[in-house]
C-alpha cells in the first residue's frame, strides 16, 4: 500500500463530515414529525419520561388501548391531544422512506468524493462527488434487484427450512456483507480504472475476487468483523448512557453517527487499496 | 449488523445478572392439602400405533353418583369428535382455527365407541348432536352414593396436531382430549352438563384417581400426567409405560422421539421437563420458572397437592400442542428468540399454565359456562409472578433499550373489551373478544382489586376461596361470596362495586386530569363506571396534595393552595387502577418536560440514524 489508512481518512475528511452531517440532517427529518407529535400529545405527561427511560413499548401499548376504547359502544373519550402522537408517527413513516433515499443519494456522492480524494489529492469534494455521482448511481441500481432478490432467497430458505432458521439467517446475513463488500471494491475499481461504466467495475471487482481469492475474502472478512465491532461499541455507548441524561445521550448520538459515517469512509479506503494492491 | 445487535443485547442482558429470590407478597403459611374424595375414576389402557396416528383404548370407569338424586342416564364427553370435520361446534366457533394455525381437513380426529357395558350389562350410547356429548341410559338406577363400573373400548384416530393434540412430524404425538369420559352431573345446575364440546372450554369435569398404561413405539419416550410408575419393553418392539395421578380430573400423555425428560427435585416433589434432545440446553429455563411458579402460587394460595409437575415442550413442528393445562402436567412453548434473555415469553406460558394447577385442576369451575373463573385468575397470577419476578416494568420484556410490563400488555388487550363483561359463557363472545375480556379484562380487573384492597387482604381472601371449594364444583356466585367474605374478615373494602360494574357490568372505568393551570385543575370522569379514583397534585414547592374521586362524582375541582403552583396533576399515581381504560391521560401537567423530550429526541436521531447507515450500507 502506498500510503498508511489512517492518512487516507484524513484526506477524505470532508467526505466524512459530509456524511455525518447529512445522516444528522436526514435523521433528524425523519424523526421531526414523530417528535413533534410525541411533544404535543405527551410532551406534559410523566409517560413522556418513561418513553426515554426504555418503557415506549408499554406506553404505545397503553396509547393505542386508549385509542381503541375511543371506539366502544359507548365510547370512553380519549384526550385529543393523544391523536397528535398517532399522527406525528404515521407521517414519520413517510419522512422516514424519504430519509432512506435521500441517504443512498447521499452515499451515493460521497463514495465517489471520498475515492476519488484518495486517488487524487487535489479533486475536491464537490467536484469529484459530482463528476462521479452518475457512474456510481448506476452501480447503485445493479445493486438494488440484487439485494431484493437475496432478501427473496432468505424469506424463501426460511420457509424452506423453519428448522434451521438460525443457520439460514446467519448465511443470509454472510451472503449480505459479501454483496456488499464486493459492491465497495466496485466503486474503489472504478474510481482506480477511471471507468464511468458500472458493469465493468463490477466485473473487475468479482475479476479480482477469483484472481486473490485468499487476500480478497480475507480483507472484506476483516472489514465486515470491524464493521460488527463498530455497532457494537455504538450500541454500547448507548446502553450506557440513558435517554434521561438529555446531553449525554446527544453527545452519544453524534459519536455513533461520525463512527458510522467514518468507518464506511476507512471500507472504502481499504477497498481502493485493496484494488490498488490486487493489480 | 443483526448479528451485532444480538451480540450486543445478550450481552447487556446477561450483565442483569441471577435474580433475586424475593419473598411472595401477601405470602402465606403452607398448610396440609387433602385429597378429593373420588367421584369418577379411570382405569385406562390404552396403544399407539407404530404411526403415532391411532390410539385403541380399554377403560374401566368407576363412578360415585355424588348427587342427591337418582341417575338414570349418564352422559359422557366424547371431545375428539370435535375435530372430526370443519363443521362441528368447535369448528364454527373457532372458525376452523387456532391461535393462528388452521385446521387441516385432511387429517382430521375422530373417536369412535366400540363396546360399552354398564355394571357388567352391554349398554346402548347415544351420540348427540355433533358427537362430542353422547348419552348412556343405565340397565338400572343409580341411587344417591351408590357406584357404577363402566368398561368402554374406542379408538382414537389423533388429527395432525391442532388446538393441543394430534401427531406432527418428526415422531411427535401429544394424546389430549382422546377417551370417553364422565360429563358432570351437578344438581345445583339442575342436572347433566349437557353441552357438546365448545372452542375455549375444555375443563368441566369430576375429580378422581387416574391409572393409565400406554403401549408405544420403544423408540418414543412417554410423558404423562401424575407419576410414572414403571415400564415394560416388550419383544415387538413396543413399551408399555405405567402411570397414576390421584385428585384430578383428566389425564394427557405426549409419546415423542428424540425426546428428553430431565428431572429435579423441588422439596419433596419433583420437577420433571420434557422437551426435543436438540433443545436440551433451554431446559434450565423452564426448570427456573417452573420453581419460581410452584414456590408464589403455594405461598399464594396453598400447597400444590400432586408428588410431580410435567412442562412438556412441544418441538417446533409440533407449536400447536403447546400453551395448555392439564392435571400434573402443562405444555409450554420454545423461545421465539432464543438468543436473547430478556424475553420472557416462555416463562409467560409456562407460569400462565401451572397457576392453572390451581384454577380449574383443584376446583370444579365450568370453563365453557364461567371461563373467566380459571383463565382470569390464571392470567392474574402470571402477570403478578412475573410483576414480582423481573420488577413490575420488565415483567414480559427486560432489553436495554425496551421493557414492557405486564399492565400493558393486559390495557392493550381490555381495550377490545370494553364494555364486555368477563362473565359470559365462553360461546357467547365474538371471534377475538374471548382471551380479551377474560384474560385480559378479568386478569386486569382481579389487579385492581388487589392493589386496592392491599396484597394481603386479597391474597388471603383467594387462599380462603380455594381452600373452601377445592375438589368441588362451583359457581361465580361462590366466589363473590368467598371473596366478599375474605375482604370483609380483613376489614377491605367490597370486591361487589367493582365486580358490579366492571365484570358483570358493561361499565367502563376512565378518569382524565383536564384544564390544568397553574393555580386550578378539574378531574373529569370520562368513564360511566362509579367507581373511587384517588390523585396527586404536584406542587411547585415540592409538596404533594392527595386528592379523592368518589365513586358518585363526575367531576372535581382543584385548587393550588394559596401561594403555589401546580405542576403535575396525576390520577392514581401508585397504578393501582390496572384496569382503568386510560392509562396515559390520566395524568397531566402544566409545563412540557423539555428534558424528557431532549433526551427521546436524541434516541430517535440515533435510532434514525442506525436505520439510515444499515439501509445505506447497500446504497
Amino acid at each position: 500500500m502506498k500510503t498508511p489508512l489512517l492518512a487516507d481518512l484524513f484526506k477524505a475528511r470532508a467526505a466524512i463530515a459530509l456524511l455525518a452531517v447529512g445522516q444528522l440532517l436526514l435523521a433528524l427529518f425523519a424523526v421531526a414529525p414523530a417528535i413533534a407529535g410525541l411533544a404535543s400529545g405527551l410532551g406534559q405527561r410523566p409517560a413522556l419520561a418513561g418513553i426515554a427511560a426504555g418503557s415506549w413499548p408499554a406506553v404505545a401499548l397503553d396509547l393505542a388501548a386508549e385509542l381503541a376504547a375511543a371506539d366502544a359502544r359507548p365510547p370512553v373519550p380519549a384526550d385529543p391531544a393523544l391523536r397528535n402522537v398517532g399522527v406525528g408517527l404515521a407521517l414519520a413513516f413517510l419522512t422516514g422512506a424519504l430519509a432512506v433515499v435521500g441517504h443512498a443519494l447521499l452515499y451515493v456522492f460521497v463514495s465517489g468524493a471520498a475515492l476519488a480524494s484518495l486517488a487524487d489529492p487535489e479533486a475536491g469534494v464537490w467536484r469529484a462527488g459530482r463528476r462521479w455521482f452518475f457512474p456510481m448511481l448506476r452501480l447503485s441500481l445493479i445493486l438494488l434487484p440484487a439485494v431484493t432478490l437475496l432478501v427473496l432467497l432468505g424469506a424463501l430458505a426460511l420457509d424452506l427450512f423453519p428448522g434451521n432458521a438460525v443457520a439460514v439467517v446467519g448465511l443470509w446475513l454472510v451472503a449480505m456483507a459479501a454483496l456488499d463488500r464486493l459492491f465497495e471494491l466496485s466503486r474503489a475499481r472504478m474510481i482506480r480504472g477511471a471507468s464511468r461504466s458500472a458493469l465493468s467495475s463490477l466485473w473487475a471487482a468479482a475479476g479480482s475476487l477469483a484472481r486473490r481469492p485468499v487476500l480478497v475474502a480475507g480483507t472484506w472478512l476483516l472489514l465486515t468483523l470491524g464493521n460488527l465491532a463498530v455497532y457494537a461499541l455504538v450500541m454500547g455507548l448507548t446502553a450506557a448512557i440513558p435517554a434521561t441524561l438529555p446531553a449525554a445521550a446527544w453527545f452519544a448520538t453524534l459519536v455513533a453517527i461520525l463512527l458510522g459515517a467514518g468507518y464506511k469512509v476507512f471500507r472504502l479506503a481499504a477497498q481502493y487499496h485493496l484494488a490498488l494492491f490486487v493489480d | 449488523m443483526a448479528g451485532a445487535i444480538a451480540l450486543c443485547l445478550v450481552l447487556l442482558t446477561a450483565c442483569a445478572g441471577a435474580l433475586p429470590a424475593a419473598e411472595p407478597s401477601g405470602a402465606r403459611a403452607l398448610g396440609p392439602v387433602e385429597l378429593a374424595q373420588p367421584v369418577a375414576s379411570y382405569d385406562i389402557e390404552a396403544a399407539l400405533s407404530a404411526d403415532g396416528k391411532l390410539v385403541r383404548g380399554r377403560e374401566t370407569v368407576r363412578y360415585r353418583n355424588p348427587s342427591p338424586d337418582t341417575l338414570d342416564e349418564l352422559y359422557l364427553h366424547l371431545y375428539l369428535n370435535g375435530f372430526r370435520s370443519a363443521d362441528t361446534t368447535w369448528m364454527r366457533e373457532a372458525a376452523a382455527e387456532h391461535r393462528g394455525l388452521v385446521f387441516d381437513s385432511d387429517h382430521t380426529g375422530s373417536i369412535d365407541v366400540e363396546s360399552i357395558a354398564a355394571g357388567g350389562q352391554a349398554a346402548d350410547l347415544q351420540l348427540e348432536g355433533d358427537g362430542t356429548i353422547a348419552r348412556l341410559p343405565l340397565p338400572q338406577p343409580l341411587t344417591p352414593g351408590s357406584v357404577l363400573d363402566l368398561t368402554v373400548t374406542w379408538t382414537a384416530r389423533l388429527p395432525r396436531v391442532f388446538a393441543r393434540t394430534g401427531w406432527a412430524p418428526g415422531g411427535f404425538t401429544m394424546v389430549a382430549q382422546w377417551y370417553p369420559k364422565l360429563a358432570v352431573y351437578d344438581a345445583r345446575r339442575g342436572g347433566w352438563d349437557r353441552e357438546p364440546w365448545h372452542a375455549n372450554a375444555e375443563f368441566f369435569h369430576d375429580f378422581g384417581d387416574y391409572d393409565l398404561s400406554v403401549t408405544a413405539p420403544a423408540r418414543r419416550i412417554v410423558v404423562a400426567a401424575g407419576e410414572p410408575s414403571g415400564r415394560e419393553d416388550h419383544e415387538d418392539g413396543t413399551s408399555t409405560w405405567h402411570f397414576s395421578a390421584r385428585s384430578v380430573s383428566d389425564v394427557a400423555w405426549l409419546a415423542a422421539e428424540d425426546y428428553l425428560v430431565p428431572a429435579q427435585p423441588y422439596g419433596d416433589k419433583t420437577i420433571a421437563v420434557a422437551l426435543p434432545a436438540s433443545e436440551a440446553g433451554l431446559a434450565g429455563r423452564y426448570f427456573a420458572i417452573a420453581r419460581d411458579s410452584l414456590r408464589h402460587f403455594e405461598a399464594w394460595l396453598g400447597a400444590y397437592p400432586w408428588p410431580r409437575v410435567t412442562i412438556v415442550v412441544p418441538s417446533a413442528e409440533a407449536a400447536a400442542a403447546g400453551g395448555m393445562e392439564y392435571p400434573t402436567l402443562v405444555t409450554s412453548a420454545l423461545p421465539a428468540v432464543r438468543s436473547i434473555p430478556g424475553i420472557h415469553d416462555v416463562e409467560m406460558i409456562t407460569a400462565h399454565e401451572l397457576a392453572h394447577e390451581w384454577f380449574p385442576m383443584q376446583l370444579g369451575t365450568d370453563e365453557a359456562r364461567e371461563p373467566w373463573l380459571d383463565e382470569a385468575l390464571a392470567e392474574y397470577f402470571t402477570q403478578r409472578l412475573l410483576s414480582e419476578r423481573y420488577g413490575s416494568e420488565r415483567a414480559l420484556l427486560d432489553l436495554p433499550f425496551a421493557r414492557l410490563s405486564y399492565d400493558a400488555l393486559l390495557h392493550a388487550g381490555l381495550a377490545s373489551a370494553v364494555r364486555l363483561p368477563i362473565t359470559l359463557r365462553a360461546w357467547d363472545y365474538a371471534p377475538g373478544k374471548y382471551s380479551a375480556a377474560v384474560y385480559a379484562k378479568g386478569a386486569a380487573l382481579l389487579a385492581t382489586l388487589q392493589r386496592v384492597a392491599g396484597d394481603h387482604a386479597f391474597t388471603d381472601a383467594l387462599a380462603g376461596y380455594v381452600e373452601r371449594w377445592r375438589w368441588r364444583q362451583l359457581t361465580g356466585g361462590d366466589f363473590r361470596a368467598a371473596l366478599a367474605a375474605g375482604l370483609a374478615d380483613a376489614g377491605a373494602a367490597s370486591a361487589d362495586p367493582w365486580l358490579d360494574q366492571l365484570a358483570f357490568g358493561e361499565r367502563a372505568l376512565a378518569v382524565q386530569a383536564a384544564q390544568v393551570s397553574e393555580d386550578r385543575a378539574t378531574i373529569l370522569r370520562t368513564g360511566d363506571a362509579a367507581l373511587p379514583v384517588d390523585g396527586a397534585l404536584q406542587l411547585a414547592s415540592g409538596e404533594t396534595v392527595a386528592w379523592h374521586l368518589a365513586a358518585q362524582d363526575e367531576r372535581l375541582e382543584l385548587a393550588a393552595p394559596a401561594g403555589q403552583r401546580i405542576l403535575v396533576v396525576t390520577a392514581d399515581p401508585e397504578s393501582r387502577l390496572v384496569v382503568s381504560t386510560n392509562q396515559i391521560s390520566e395524568a397531566s401537567t402544566g409545563a412540557v418536560q423539555i428534558s424528557a423530550l431532549a433526551g427521546l429526541a436524541a434516541r430517535l436521531v440515533e435510532l434514525a440514524a442506525l436505520v439510515l447507515q444499515l439501509a445505506g450500507q447497500f446504497g
